[in-house]
């Protein structure tokens, strides 16, 4: 069999042939170096090709499409939230090192730490301890300014609706229209 | 479960307008690489292709399900793109397309020892740079064949282009790419 044509040599590499013709080309290139020297340079340049980043549109591109077809947002502030959970939860976890980062190199109190202890033991305690303290003192805190909540009359109901209307309202009104506004 | 294109259409034409936010997310960026391609310009790209997606939706009563929604979509930005760039001055003098059936006028040298001694990471900045280079009649064809994933015939109907021709571009395309490559490479182990 005589080389391969450029024609033949790219239809085999981007996958166009049946499998009679495939095999004839796969025993030709057992055997011939130089066309399996381009066959192999051809792969190559897609294989490089496919990984050169794709240009992208910007961050506001659907919803100026979408509003153009007449279709308002209408996701929430939570719904912005969860779409933005993953970013979040990492914030959490970035305070969360440079807490424990911290308390290591000594820059945050760590008198109450026990010694003996071993480090995970020790960071738990530490942590559920502050943990505790800082929920008690969030709930004596609502139980100061909201007594109400504690009531446990129908009073609290009425107010724990009120506040989701108000923080709906909000929401509605004054965040989505921010969050549109800056795409 | 993920709702195939034509599923969405259907939804969409029974007034969930919602829906089509569905297939602008998933055709925009590879849309917009090849409106970026033929315009050489980011934000005339991205306002061709906002509009290649508007005429879509209007004209989403009238899309048979004959090709697929992407390939319909890139022709319409084809299209769109062509008509921008007509409205310049000689603009569509580097998209004309000869009907070049001779394959071995163009050379295949492959340089796979080049390859070895470059990191895959200098070779993509230097293929980025190549393509970026190139006429932008090779561009269009090297974007839809390898950023789009179409096939000849897929190709042959976005540029209403005949196979031969289509196949010819290509081929001469990945040639000057792989010389200009080969070039650079020797350049760069040379240095």
């Amino acid at each position: 069999m005589n080389h391969l044509r450029n024609e033949e040599l790219q239809e085999f590499a981007d996958g166009f042939y049946d499998e009679q013709i495939r095999a004839q080309i796969e025993l030709h290139l057992r055997t011939c170096t130089d066309c399996r020297a381009r066959v192999e340079g051809l792969a190559k340049l897609r294989d490089i090709i496919r990984r050169v980043p794709a240009e992208r549109v910007s961050y506001s591109f659907t919803n100026r499409v979408m509003r153009r077809i007449g279709v308002r947002e209408s996701s929430s502030f939570l719904w912005f939230l969860l779409k933005n959970i993953a970013p979040i939860i990492g914030l959490f976890i970035v305070v969360g090192i440079v807490y424990v980062a911290l308390t290591f190199t000594g820059i945050v109190d760590t008198s109450g730490i026990g010694q003996s202890d071993g480090t995970i033991n020790t960071i738990y305690d530490k942590f559920s301890g502050e943990l505790t303290t800082a929920t008690s003192a969030f709930n004596g805190w609502l139980k100061r300014i909201f007594p109400f909540l504690y009531s446990k009359t129908s009073y609290s109901l009425i107010a724990v609706l009120v506040v989701i209307i108000i923080a709906a309202l909000l929401d509605k009104y004054l965040l989505i229209p921010i969050f549109r506004r800056r795409g | 479960m993920a709702l195939s294109d034509n599923e969405i259409i259907e939804q969409i034409r029974r007034g969930d307008k919602r829906r089509y936010s569905h297939l602008v997310e998933k055709y925009k960026d590879r849309a917009f690489c090849l409106a970026f391609r033929l315009l050489k310009n980011r934000e005339e790209a991205e306002e061709a292709t906002e509009d290649a997606f508007i005429r879509a939706y209007n004209a989403l009563e009238r899309f048979q399900n004959r090709a697929s929604f992407g390939t319909w979509l890139y022709r319409i930005i084809y299209n769109v793109c062509l008509t921008r760039l007509n409205s310049k001055k000689g603009g569509l003098k580097s998209l004309e397309y000869d009907e070049g059936k001779d394959y071995d006028e163009y050379p295949l040298t492959s340089q796979s020892s080049l390859y070895e001694k470059i990191e895959i990471n200098d070779m993509v900045g230097f293929v980025h740079k190549i393509i970026g280079e190139m006429p932008e009649r090779y561009q269009v064809i090297l974007s839809l064949f390898y950023f789009q994933e179409l096939s000849y015939q897929e190709i042959c109907e976005i540029m209403e282009l005949p196979l031969g021709t289509v196949k010819t571009h290509l081929f001469r395309a990945r040639a000057m790419l792989q010389e200009r490559l080969n070039r650079e490479l020797k350049m760069e182990n040379a240095s």
